[in-house]
């Protein structure tokens, strides 16, 4: 094509070989390193739909460079009516933009649908490596496909690839012109400072977010239109309760840390509040946060930090967790017990104890794939696992789930309990909820609390839940 | 290479600038007992071998315990069973014990781990140490490096501090008087692109990526710490780096130069790259008549590409005259190195060519030195008094 310009993609970005005196788009800035003007990857869909006509530029475009479509053999459920609205209202958006819908009530399906019905290569960006596991998992499953594997020490670029936030944005700069569509899952991830980057070095024209909780603490999710789409399709966990989720209750068990482990946390508790108190009488403004930068230089305060950490180490790991579990057990001896902990070491002490398997982040991807086999079809009863499963694992109808300490913030345990709850038989689930008593592990309830769904579960204590149904 | 999250660095607010951490000489008491730990604790467990050593560094500012623990970790070799492997056994016992489950009593699960993989009584943290034994806490040390010494960890540790703030910075300059060539070399193998200006009698680099100029951005910080690994393999260069520590946040300038001794004990970029070089640069010595030398010290523009003369010779009364050597090569290396030349517009260039060449060489915009075998300075000298009055000959 004479006198026409050429477009190529080039590591990220839309490198437009023209004189500097062309008249380009605004969003194009003039590259003096290589003699050509550069623009992000995001503005190709833009620049050819609309912007190259109005000004009048006749491109030679190679910029694209997709995988074929996927060769794929679906074997997907029918899809409900609300999970149908949710496409159809992504479409009606121009294939841009985010769905909103709660843990629990088919996200995956949507995103796999719409693989479908598009015929699209696509990438699927998780928050964490065992949950682009699941989305392996899951697009075997439903689609019939192997999806490569970016990220995890693997780097398989497939016509499906399954990748996680990180990676993606480490990567996004060579194989951002290879798909159609990119997918996020958990898309309240992307706002993230670097993160977001992903989103702004790749081309792909159809663009799908899910997430249950688009909100951030940051106010970063007006980002999210810019970088996927619109909100397109909401849904609150108020409306789906009772339809896809299952009622459950919650019960807190209050544990006591043993004697010696009592005496020796209370013996650091006071050595720490003796330290800041005489800091406080010095310096009115001293906090928690001058701590760490006061111990680089004062040994004192360096052995504060050290009995903080000691004390948190009592807190998780106390022998008495385990004869509480062992209570659990012993209440659900027929149902599968999903028990969450706080720290890797934790979740192997549990293992070790009770022969029941334990995820970890160590744990490799075969071995994770076979035990969650044998946990769904109910061949193993008890699973233990630290944060990795966290968000959107998709647990096989567990009743009995526990939580031995550790959380970190709102959102994480509306995502832990939206996974447990899923709707099998008429039977309500049951979280139990180990804090040891008068720690920092009570404050962390304390801040879950304040999260919408968990006010609405019915609060009961132990002893109370025994009454009720004695289990 | 140290992960981001244990760098360690100090900044100052009112000059914005930023250092990396760098260990005194009273550090290297505690690094050498660190380092007894490790060679002296061959077959002990991982998490075993690490505390210990966190142990062995308490003398240390507690921020510069993890990333030490992480280079002698580097350093060490570890063996651990097969985890497919050991994965087969582990989910083999859990199925052994699905069939009763739930293990109330520690007697029971002590029955099952016997039966199905021998373990007999273990304490629960035998049982542990031996289900995920193939888990890195769990891996055990076989060997550590007799040679690894205090000072090299030290060096190792300034060096991946100074790379591992780079992983925050948006762009790096820098200036440099000579080795122009390896600088560019490795900023193209650290796949950066750059800019350049003179500096002075030097040169100023900007080096960044593709889309540092669509919006700042820290997506090359791992590129710029690989470059920064070959950089201090260099003489004389001074590096100004943008850390941008937190979005939104003013950016810290990061000064580092080769006076700073990083790399340390790191073997020094191979000086030339012939022997035909080296020769010549031996007999000439460092300065001749009034003529210094000085090694990749000019950058020229040829088109597209750039060219980095082998020599530049500088005259106290201010002449400077470029000298690239074309030695013996492939038949493609010398088309591209002709075309190359072709293209330059230098009025003080001179090329040295062997004998065979001399006639293809007569077309170049140069003046032109025939060698055989080896550069004679006698041959180089009046070509470059040719210069002093004005032209060349």
């Amino acid at each position: 094509m004479a006198g026409a310009h050429a477009l190529r993609f080039d590591r990220g970005s839309l490198r437009l070989d023209a004189p500097p005196t062309a008249r380009v788009p605004s969003y194009f800035v003039w590259d003096s390193r290589v003699g050509a003007w550069r623009t992000a990857a995001i503005n190709h869909l833009r620049l050819v739909r609309e912007d190259a006509a109005a000004y009048r530029l006749r491109l030679n475009d190679h910029a694209e460079h997709f995988f074929d479509a996927p060769r794929i053999r679906t074997s997907l459920p029918p899809l409900r009516p609300d999970q149908q609205a949710a496409i159809a209202a992504w479409e009606k958006g121009g294939c841009r933009g985010v769905v909103v819908k709660p843990t629990g009530t088919g996200k995956t399906e949507i995103a796999l649908s719409v693989i479908a019905r598009h015929a699209a290569p696509a990438l699927v960006v998780a928050p964490l490596r065992d949950l682009m596991y699941q989305w392996q998992r899951r697009i075997r499953k439903g689609l019939g496909f192997d999806a490569g594997v970016l990220g995890d020490g693997r780097h398989e670029v497939w016509p499906i690839t399954v990748t996680t936030y990180d990676s993606a944005w480490i990567h996004m700069k060579e194989i951002g012109n290879r798909f159609r569509l990119i997918v996020y899952d958990e898309a309240h991830h992307l706002p993230g400072p670097s993160q977001h980057e992903s989103a702004l070095d790749c081309l792909a024209p159809m663009r799908l977010g899910l997430t249950a909780t688009p909100w951030r603490s940051d106010g970063r999710d007006r980002m999210l239109a810019e970088l996927i789409g619109p909100v397109v399709y909401q849904e609150d966990v108020a409306d789906v309760r009772g339809r896809t989720i299952a009622d459950y209750a919650i019960v807190r068990v209050p544990i006591y840390l043993g004697e010696a482990d009592q005496a020796e946390f209370d013996e650091l508790s006071r050595g720490i509040r003796r330290y800041v108190a005489a800091r406080i009488r010095e310096d009115g403004g001293f906090d928690w946060k001058d701590m760490a930068r006061r111990s680089r230089t004062d040994p004192e305060a360096r052995d504060i930090l050290r009995r903080w950490r000691r004390k948190l180490a009592i807190v998780n790991r106390s022998a008495e967790k385990l004869r509480v579990l062992e209570d659990i057990f012993r209440l659900h001896p027929d149902e599968q017990v999903v028990v969450f902990t706080a720290s890797n070491r934790m979740a192997l002490d549990v293992s070790a104890r009770f022969l029941i398997p334990a995820l970890t982040s160590h744990s490799d991807k075969h071995e994770r794939n076979r035990v969650l086999d044998a946990f769904a079809t109910g061949r193993i009863r008890g699973l233990a696992a630290c944060e990795v499963l966290n968000e959107g694992w998709d647990a096989p109808a567990v009743k009995v789930g526990v939580v031995l300490g550790g959380e970190k913030g709102v959102r994480e345990a509306v995502q832990r309990l939206g996974r447990l709850l899923r709707k099998s038989d008429d039977r309500a689930a049951r979280l139990y909820e180990v804090i040891v008593q008068e720690t920092p592990d009570v404050a962390r309830a304390r801040r879950r609390a304040k999260t919408d769904a968990y006010r609405r579960a019915p609060r009961l204590h132990l002893g109370q839940a025994n009454q009720l149904d004695l289990f | 290479m140290l992960t981001a999250a244990l760098r360690v660095y100090t900044w100052d607010r009112p000059t914005s600038s930023i250092s990396s951490d760098r260990l005194e000489d009273a550090a290297l008491p505690s690094l050498e007992r660190a380092l007894t730990v490790y060679r002296s604790m061959p077959g002990r467990s991982r998490g075993h071998v690490r505390n210990a050593a966190r142990l062995a560094l308490e003398g240390l500012r507690p921020d510069r315990v993890e990333p030490v623990v992480k280079l002698l970790e580097d350093a060490a070799s570890y063996e651990w069973p097969t985890p497919r492997g050991w994965a087969e056994r582990r989910v083999r016992v859990f199925e052994a014990a699905a069939s009763r489950h739930p293990l109330l009593e520690e007697g029971a699960a002590n029955a099952v781990l016997a039966e199905t993989v021998g373990l007999v009584a273990p304490s629960h943290e035998e049982a542990v140490a031996d289900l995920y034994a193939d888990f890195p806490e769990f891996h055990v040390l076989r060997d550590f490096p007799r040679g690894y010494t205090a000072d090299a960890l030290r060096a190792d540790y300034d060096l991946a501090q100074a790379q591992a703030l780079l992983y925050s910075a948006t762009h790096v300059t820098v200036e440099a008087q000579e080795d122009f060539k390896h600088i560019l070399r490795y900023a193209r193998l650290a796949r950066l692109l750059h800019r350049l200006e003179r500096a002075g009698d030097g040169y100023r680099f900007t080096l960044d990526g593709p889309n540092s100029i669509l919006r700042r951005t820290r997506a090359y910080g791992v590129e710029f710490a690989r470059f920064l690994a070959a950089l201090v393999r260099t003489r004389d260069w001074r590096l100004t780096a943008e850390i941008e520590l937190r979005k939104g946040w003013r950016p810290f300038i990061y000064r580092l130069s080769s006076d700073d001794g990083l790399g340390a004990g790191r073997a020094a970029a191979p000086v030339f790259d012939s022997s035909l070089e080296e020769t010549f640069a031996r007999r000439f010595g460092e300065e001749r008549d009034g003529w210094r030398l000085l090694r990749e010290a000019a950058v020229l523009e040829t088109g597209r590409s750039l060219l980095v003369p082998d020599f530049v010779f500088r005259h106290e009364d201010g002449t400077e005259v470029l000298l690239e050597i074309v030695g013996y090569w492939t038949p493609e290396y010398l088309d591209e190195k002709f075309r190359k030349l072709r293209g330059v517009r230098a009025p003080n260039l001179i090329v040295a060519v062997p004998k065979a060449l001399a006639l293809r060489a007569g077309t170049l915009p140069a003046a032109v030195v025939p060698f055989a075998r080896r550069l004679r300075v006698t041959d180089v000298l009046p070509k470059l008094e040719a210069f002093r009055g004005g032209g060349a000959s």
